[in-house]
């Protein structure tokens, strides 16, 4: 039996040492705010390009960005430079509100808020609020989205160094359990390597070889960052490649292994079924011909038809005689 | 004289005697403890609840049932078949349908018009003393449509006329002293007529004098039903099918009989058996036939007899040959499979179809293939596939999958499929008939009275189409067995 200190030491460690959250914090930091990238500082490095966006075009930006918002605000009632700060109680004002209905009552608290019937329910401010921000975003998207096209950049390919695509994803802020997972795709042939290297690859990549398109894809979530996942991925990439260089066992004697890989069929539309003008004129003329043959044929009696076939191979169906009455009925003399 | 309840008591205190468990431990002989004999327990003991148990009425027995609303059971109170019954129903050949119409307009195939190129395309019957061979050798099978029609005929198309350009080449060959084997395997979907194009080859050759040996199923030699016995003095090991050997004489006898009787024996084989000098082939396999164990040495002697000078080119047939490209289902002596190519049988067949030795006077050696009833033959699968890709697209051709299991000695006996230049050993493709194939099929069965249509050019392009492209089977599902 443990004794009482060691009860209580061990009950203790039994609850979490953490304060209990109702809405827990995402467990990992919104680095889609900044993906692990090295464009953003070489595009710090570079100089602007000439039909890029300049510093002065920028600040043209600014101010008419600064206009729009006078304009907008001018035809609103008065504005927040119009308000006096000085003029209104501050300390009176965060006094009133703190506690609410809590304070109600309670004289040293200061007077009682007063309700005069003339709001509207929490509910319709939420829906106001929700309103408002509706209104928001959709000015956003009138006055300042089409903005960003400044901010455009044409494609550039990807060059020879530069042969590693990685792959992030952002959920826009949200918590999901694939934000630090990172996923790196690269050709076999980009990596220089002599043909026995490139084979070793391909089989010590394994089922992530993909013999479609000669690539090997990679992904990693075992970390909890993004960074690490990378770091991971990048440091495997590098025991691969020089596993691949050294040649001390080239795998020659072990056949490619592409079991896992099943290839889309691409069915192309046969070329001789196009309907050209000079096929349909072929094709109307068999037709047509074929029609006439069968015309004939009809008219010839070499045309099969079943049901003619059997009809005329069934046995005659003559009506039987029907036996006449010479007397009248029940052996009487006929009337 | 102790008297009996004395000498009863004494009986049932036997077990506490110390000096009756001589060879017991002493450690034991302290605390006996074993129990006295008594009968009293079984006296007591409960009486088991099987004898309670109600017996249950037997089958078809009426009972009073006194349970609401269940139903007493609905037993089925027809008679039951007897054994062997059903199986003897579903293997049945019926190759006539009197209710069917005698088509007046139909050929038959003879000696002279069979390997003529112009009867391609028609339908042609088969003559009656061709049937009964054909039958004999089992080449009919119950799932084709025979039984739909007045008498068996079949439509010739492209690929058996190929057959029979195959069957002139040999007899043309053997005109000019030398022997040509042929091997061919039949591959096909499924449905597409590959038994039945077998059973046109052996048909035509009845019709042109060869001999004719027909083992008509693989899986019936392969899977263990028959017996067996290893083949002395045999290296590799051999094993001989008695029972089945004595069969197949049957059936060649049937099949062969005009030349059985009226060939002498031109060899003198050590036989097990006494047999007159100078007497007919009939007299040898009638030996077998009786005398089973015997048999195989029978069919070896046949064998040497039909490649002396003189005799006529062989037709070897076998179907569903997947099924000794693998491990029988037989076991040796030490418990292992044995391979299907150690059936001398197969041995016989696999020998002539590899190419390992010829036929002295020519002849086909014609394997089929099922796709319905099919073990997993990678090997064969592969060489099919090959060869049928060498005819049809020869830059692709398809290669060997390295994690496949691979059977050598199906590898080495068709190496020769993928080698371009053997002509002699290939694949014959059954593709679908072309539409006039298939109006001249149609019309036999409009003829026959199986059709109640007017045959034109929308009908048979509508059943073509509905058939997967003329595929045989499918094409007489649509248009006589699948009633709208």
């Amino acid at each position: 039996m443990a004794s009482t200190t060691r009860r209580l030491a061990f009950s203790a460690r039994r609850c979490s040492s953490k304060l209990y959250v109702q809405t827990a914090q995402p467990r990992f930091s919104p680095l889609w705010q900044r993906p692990l990238s090295t464009s953003s500082s070489r595009r710090a490095d570079e100089t602007p390009a000439k039909d890029g966006i300049t510093t002065p075009e920028l600040a043209d930006l600014i101010d008419d960005m600064y206009g729009v918002q006078e304009q907008v605000r001018s035809k609103s009632g008065p504005t927040w430079q119009s308000i006096d700060p000085n003029g209104i109680d501050q300390a009176a004002l965060q006094e009133q509100g703190k506690d609410g209905f809590w304070s109600e009552g309670e004289e040293e608290l200061g007077p009682d808020e007063d309700y005069y019937a003339d709001d509207i329910t929490s509910d319709g401010h939420q829906l106001l609020e929700q309103h408002r921000e509706l209104r928001e975003y959709a000015r956003m998207i009138a006055w300042e989205l089409p903005l960003l096209n400044h901010l455009a950049r044409p494609f550039e390919v990807p060059t020879q160094a530069t042969p590693f695509r990685f792959r992030y994803t952002s959920y826009l802020g949200e918590r999901h359990p694939a934000v630090n997972k990172v996923v790196v795709e690269f050709c076999a042939k980009d990596m220089k390597l002599s043909p026995i290297q490139t084979d070793k690859l391909i089989k010590l990549a394994g089922v992530r070889y993909n013999p479609s398109n000669d690539t090997i894809k990679l992904s990693c979530e075992k970390f909890d960052t993004q960074a690490q996942n990378k770091r991971f991925l990048g440091e495997t990439i590098s025991k691969l490649l020089t596993e691949a260089k050294d040649g001390s066992d080239t795998f020659a004697d072990v056949p490619f292994d592409f079991r896992h890989h099943k290839p889309k069929p691409v069915y192309e539309f046969p070329e001789s079924w196009i309907l050209t003008p000079e096929r349909k004129k072929y094709l109307e003329e068999k037709r047509s011909a074929s029609v006439l043959k069968e015309e004939e044929r009809k008219f010839t009696g070499a045309l099969i038809d079943g049901n003619k076939v059997v009809e005329s191979n069934l046995p005659r169906n003559e009506p039987e005689p029907v036996p006449v009455m010479i007397g009248g009925r029940r052996g009487k003399a006929l009337r | 004289m102790m008297n009996s309840s004395t000498c009863l008591r004494s009986f049932s205190k036997l077990s506490l005697d110390r000096t009756a468990h001589a060879s017991l431990t002493s450690r034991t002989l302290f605390a006996p403890q074993t129990a006295c004999f008594s009968t009293s327990t079984g006296y007591r003991a409960q009486v088991t609840s099987k004898a309670k148990k109600p017996v249950a009425p037997r089958r078809g027995e009426k009972t009073l049932n006194v349970k609401k609303g269940k139903k007493a059971p609905n037993y089925d109170m027809g008679k039951r078949p007897n054994p062997g019954e059903r199986k003897a129903q579903r293997k049945r050949i019926v190759l006539s349908n009197n209710n069917a119409l005698a088509v007046a307009s139909l050929q038959d195939l003879s000696p002279k018009n069979v390997l003529d190129p112009s009867i391609e395309g028609k339908v042609m019957g088969f003559p009656e003393e061709i049937v009964d061979a054909l039958r004999a050798e089992e080449a009919f099978k119950p799932s084709q449509g025979w039984g739909l029609f007045r008498r068996p005929a079949a439509l010739v198309r492209k690929e058996t006329a190929q057959l029979a350009t195959l069957i002139k080449a040999v007899e043309d060959a053997k005109a000019e002293k030398q022997p040509r084997t042929i091997r061919r395997l039949v591959t096909g979907d499924l449905m597409s007529g590959k038994s039945t194009l077998l059973l046109q080859g052996l048909a035509m050759a009845h019709l042109r004098g060869w001999f004719v040996i027909n083992l008509p199923n693989a899986q019936e030699i392969a899977f263990a039903r028959t017996d067996y016995a290893p083949l002395a003095g045999s290296d590799p090991l051999q094993y001989t099918q008695d029972t089945y050997t004595a069969d197949l004489l049957r059936q060649i006898l049937k099949g062969n009989r005009a030349f059985l009787e009226e060939t002498r024996m031109v060899t003198k084989p050590d036989l097990p058996f006494p047999l007159p000098a100078n007497s007919t082939l009939k007299v040898l396999v009638e030996q077998g036939m009786v005398n089973s164990e015997f048999s195989w040495a029978v069919f070896t002697t046949l064998w040497q007899e039909l490649s002396q000078p003189g005799r006529p080119p062989i037709m070897f047939a076998l179907d569903a040959i997947a099924h000794v490209m693998r491990n029988s289902d037989y076991l040796s002596a030490e418990v292992k499979p044995i391979h299907g190519f150690d059936l001398t049988l197969i041995r016989q067949f696999v020998d002539h179809l590899s190419g390992q030795k010829t036929l002295a006077n020519g002849g086909i050696i014609l394997g089929g293939t099922s796709q319905s009833n099919k073990p997993a033959t990678p090997a064969l699968d592969h060489f099919i596939k090959v060869a049928e890709a060498l005819q049809s697209d020869p830059d692709n051709v398809p290669k060997w999958n390295p994690y496949l299991g691979v059977d050598q000695r199906v590898v080495d006996a068709l190496q020769g499929l993928e080698d371009p230049k053997q002509k002699d050993f290939d694949v014959l493709r059954l593709g679908g008939v072309s539409k006039p194939e298939a109006k001249a099929m149609m019309e036999y069965y409009a003829h026959s009275g199986m059709l109640r249509h007017t045959v034109d050019d929308r009908l048979v392009a509508e059943k073509w189409s509905l058939a997967g492209m003329g595929n045989v089977g499918e094409l007489e599902r649509a248009s006589v067995r699948l009633r709208l």
